[in-house]
């Protein structure tokens, strides 16, 4: 199968929660190969399996030709994370053990601590990317939520609809001289006034082993 | 690997008064705010959290029910596996740089619920396998959201949706003051009698005089206070996901989902007969399928026929439950 320049959506039921910014096709792609392949989560760098992915890399190989997620806020709704200690519970079930609590710190501390969720504009996120269509198509059906909180069903997505598209200057990666993801500085067509970060080029984008100075989206 | 995805509607057997915030003496219901032809609506919803912690809950009181923990005297728990069987444990410190996956298995052996709900366990933060969304009000205002069948079974039975606002009441409750009661008055003891006395004087003068300050310093402890809730009667639409990989998982999950269902209770007020939610149906749905491959479910049958398995399981490690729940850092 070949690759080809291909522009992906996730049409959402609903809110979505994204605190740490854009939402990296390459990386959701490597945690589904790896849940797919029963790959366990690498909890520290030494862990980490290389997992190759079914989206063309750059000439030199550093990351692979996708973008991060686009997407424009309609609205955005606050929420609270509560969390309180189970009072009753230890007073049926820990008797003997539990002599006192406290709930105001410590482990058995209370919180509700406020987040936001977007409600992004036609309820789609999309990406861009060169790679094969109908392994992407596969991997991605697999994903039904994304962003954070999803397991109280934030970013819930009810279709992935993966096509061919046209390409422009740049693609997938430029847009109009702007990185569409973190790029090396002296990547090609990239605008003189982008933002620049320390940040990691490729998944796992957590592992702070290989980061540098990137031009990042925003 | 497999991922079930069940569909309820639940019916609100007791009004709810599932709770956001309180503005002046006026508690306010949790809403969530979507997209309606038209413009913007904020609807009652029963929040994802609340719903997966009543399953963490039901899963919490199965598991030791099981194993014969729930006798009296029996379960004598540590505050770290109240913790971790109830609110998901706890991260309490540092474990180092090494993450000790055969602990975690043997854990997930252990307290099957855990490796659906994920958790804190040894000081690391255990990702779970199970996405529980929030109980949306069935109203004209969400219905884009909600599942076909959840709509045309909604419009089956009450003919209209209606709108959200149509579903919320109003009501006030009274705190009583005891000592505006001269019968209860009379028990009190002298020197607390005179002091009650004395207050009720200061607060007839304050005001008879009209000043503000002296009545504020002497009101009485009645308190009004108002509180909006879902109207009994009222249908949720309910929607819980588990990505399962054995049958001992497939069987914890039936179990948590029956034993939840089975006295589903949320938000506050459960003692003066708030928050009793009954599913009335339900539908399993196929994830890879098309959406018209609907499994009916009958809600009210889950309960006998399942959990043999996951029963059988825990009950065959009591023994090192037991001590895993007297050992465990979470």
């Amino acid at each position: 199968m070949t690759a080809q320049p291909l522009a992906v959506t996730a049409h959402l039921a609903g809110p979505i929660a994204l605190p740490g910014g854009p939402l990296a096709l390459d990386s959701l792609l490597a945690a589904q190969v790896a849940i797919r392949d029963g790959i366990p989560p690498a909890l520290t760098p030494e862990a980490i399996v290389p997992i190759e992915i079914p989206i063309e890399r750059e000439p030199g190989a550093r990351f692979h030709l996708a973008s991060f997620s686009v997407s424009e806020v309609e609205r955005y709704e606050g929420r609270h994370l509560n969390r309180r200690f189970p009072v009753e519970e230890a007073q049926a079930l820990g008797r003997g053990r539990v002599r006192n609590y406290r709930v105001s710190a410590g482990a058995g501390k209370s919180y509700r601590i406020p987040m936001e969720t977007q409600h992004l504009e036609s309820d789609m996120v999309r990406w861009w990317c060169i790679g094969e269509i109908q392994p992407i198509r596969e991997l991605l059906a697999m994903v039904g939520h994304l962003g954070k909180k999803r397991s109280t069903g934030l970013g819930r997505v009810e279709r992935w609809v993966v096509e061919p598209c046209e390409t422009w200057e740049g693609f997938p990666v430029l847009l109009d001289g702007r990185p569409l993801r973190p790029l090396p500085p002296d990547w090609p067509g990239l605008g003189l006034d982008v933002m620049t970060e320390v940040r990691t080029l490729t998944y796992p984008y957590w592992d702070g082993r290989g980061r540098q100075l990137v031009a990042v989206p925003g | 690997m497999e991922r079930l995805r069940y569909e309820f509607v639940l019916e609100a057997a007791q009004p709810i008064a599932h709770h956001a915030e309180s503005i002046g003496n006026e508690a306010i219901l949790m809403r969530r705010r979507l997209r309606y032809r038209g413009g913007w609506a904020e609807v009652p919803v029963i929040t994802g959290d609340t719903m997966r912690h009543g399953l963490r809950e039901a899963a919490a009181y199965a598991l030791l029910d099981a194993a014969g923990l729930l006798d009296e005297g029996a379960a004598a728990l540590s505050e770290a596996a109240l913790r971790l069987l109830f609110a998901g444990g706890m991260v309490t410190g540092s474990s180092g740089g090494a993450v000790k996956l055969t602990e975690y298995w043997q854990l997930c052996d252990l307290i099957p619920p855990l490796a659906l709900l994920g958790g804190c366990v040894s000081n690391r933060v255990v990702p779970g396998r199970l996405v529980v969304e929030d109980a949306t009000l069935v109203c004209d205002e969400a219905e884009r959201y909600l599942p076909p069948w959840v709509v045309a079974y909604a419009r089956e039975q009450l003919g209209d949706l209606g709108s959200g606002r149509a579903c919320v009441e109003e009501v006030q409750r009274t705190r009583m003051d005891p000592t505006l009661d001269p019968g209860k008055r009379r028990l009190l003891a002298a020197d607390a009698a005179k002091a009650v006395q004395g207050r009720l004087l200061a607060s007839e003068e304050a005001a008879s005089a009209e000043n503000p300050a002296a009545k504020e310093e002497a009101k009485s402890s009645l308190m009004p206070r108002r509180f909006e809730r879902v109207a009994q009667g009222a249908l949720f639409s309910w929607c819980v996901e588990a990505t399962i990989y054995t049958e001992l998982e497939r069987d914890t999950f039936h179990v948590m989902c029956a034993a939840f269902l089975a006295r589903a209770r949320v938000g506050g007020k459960r003692g003066t007969g708030h928050g009793h939610l009954r599913p009335v149906t339900a539908r399993s749905v196929g994830i890879r399928r098309p959406a018209e491959d609907l499994d009916v479910l009958d809600p009210g049958a889950l309960a006998p026929k399942i959990g043999q398995l996951f029963r059988a399981h825990v009950a065959e490690r009591r023994g090192a439950l037991k001590a895993a729940l007297d050992e465990v850092v979470a």
